[in-house]
């Protein structure tokens, strides 16, 4: 008997990065990760900063993205971000350095703050999954 | 009448221009399937965002971007044209619009304000002393979803601070592979019927209202991305099939040059046989 699966979509506006059938999914939530699997109730969430694992019946696949939505649906799961990189792809000490002159500028103002802190929150998230590919 | 040698290195000047449209005919072909293929590749996203745009705008929420307009005062156009010439009325009909759009919105006392992408766009303003707000030529053959969020987010945060009262776009609509033609493109203020609603006991994490906030910028950016991406399309179709029509008449005209050569050969032959024959008999008698 075939295994049910879900079949997953993430799509960013200039290309297709994943196509195809998946077991679960690991989402980053805004408020807090979770995971995906089959028989999921109907869901629009959104996403923060963080990783998206794909598990399929071979093998695991990882996005790291800054942010974005998915959507559940009959076990259909369409992930819209506005880019995404590989684990692989990040350069750990760019980021890193990147993060430190961050924390180094100076910035006033409350939406400034926000702003440094939400594109610190994405640089950690960068850093965390570059790390756990290593370690 | 001209000289065989004449015609000669005029079919052979024809002929090298041939040679630069055929190539271009060619450049073409390729840059326009890897843009239409771009095209494609982002319906998916502009696609599903503006369904879940659909599915929510129904609730009473009072964002600035979704504020509407019953009198606009100021509008922004944005006007996209190619880089480059040689294709065909691709950009003309584009600055078309464009100006008659102008005018038909300064008859109804708006004013507005012109943004440009494009070296011809820029070109054609300068020539016809027509003001423009900003012009860009860094668009080329593939524009980045940066450069369609910059423009997005700039015109979204003055629409939200009420400094502009419309936004829109007006670039070339690709319809299919044989049909793009330029068109208006309201971006702002957002007109979206309300979509069906499959699922009425969806969940929303966080809240309804917090992801149309975050999904509206997202789709307002992406309908400026898929409009470049369009516009370049477009481009590399018309100029495909002028070059194309270029390469045919080029070939038309060598046919008919080479009847002409060959006839004033064939005149310069008869003639000389003529003037042999008639030395021949002149000296025999």
């Amino acid at each position: 008997m075939a295994e049910k699966s879900l079949y997953v979509e993430l799509i960013s506006p200039e290309n297709r990065l994943y196509d195809g059938e998946a077991a679960w999914v690991k989402l980053p939530g805004i408020e807090g990760s979770f995971a995906v699997l089959v028989g999921h109730a109907p869901l629009l969430s959104l996403l923060g900063p963080g990783e998206v694992t794909i598990k399929t019946h071979q093998e695991e696949k990882r996005f790291v993205i800054e942010g974005g939505f998915v959507e559940v649906s009959q076990d259909r799961l369409t992930i819209l971000v506005e880019g995404a990189f590989l684990p692989q792809d990040i350069d750990k000490d760019k980021v890193q350095q990147e993060l430190r002159s961050l924390y180094e500028s100076v910035v006033s103002g409350e939406n400034a703050l926000q702003a440094r802190e939400k594109k610190a929150a994405i640089l950690r998230a960068q850093l965390r999954s570059a790390s756990f590919l290593v370690g | 009448m001209a000289t065989p040698r004449e015609i000669k290195s005029r079919i052979q000047s024809i002929a090298n221009t041939q040679k630069i449209t055929r190539t271009m005919e060619l450049v073409s072909t390729a840059k326009a399937k890897k843009a239409v293929d771009r095209v494609h590749a982002s319906q998916g996203f502009a696609k599903k965002i503006r369904q879940l745009v659909q599915s929510l705008v129904d609730i009473e929420a009072n964002f600035p971007l979704l504020r509407q307009v019953t009198k606009p005062a100021r509008a922004a156009v944005l006007v996209l044209t190619a880089n480059r010439g040689l294709c065909g009325g691709f950009n003309a009909n584009v600055l078309r619009l464009a100006i008659s759009h102008m005018q038909e919105l300064q008859q109804q006392g708006v004013e507005v304000e012109i943004h440009l992408i494009g070296k011809k766009g820029v070109s054609y303003f300068n020539y016809r002393h027509l003001p423009y707000a900003s012009k860009d030529t860094s668009m080329d053959d593939k524009p980045t979803y940066a450069l369609a969020s910059r423009y997005a987010d700039s015109f979204m945060e003055r629409f939200s601070r009420r400094e502009i009262d419309e936004v829109g776009i007006i670039y070339t609509h690709y319809l299919s592979a044989a049909h793009q033609k330029p068109i208006y493109l309201r971006v702002l203020p957002i007109m979206e019927e309300v979509g069906e609603k499959k699922d009425t006991n969806r969940i929303y994490e966080p809240s309804r209202e917090k992801i149309l906030e975050e999904l509206l910028p997202k789709a307002i950016r992406v309908t400026f991305f898929q409009a470049m991406l369009e516009s370049v399309a477009g481009e590399h179709i018309a100029r495909r099939i002028a070059m194309k029509n270029a390469t045919d008449a080029a070939q038309e005209m060598i046919r008919t040059m080479t009847l002409a050569y060959n006839r004033a050969r064939q005149a310069k032959i008869t003639q000389e046989i003529a003037e042999i024959v008639g030395g021949a008999a002149a000296i025999e008698e």
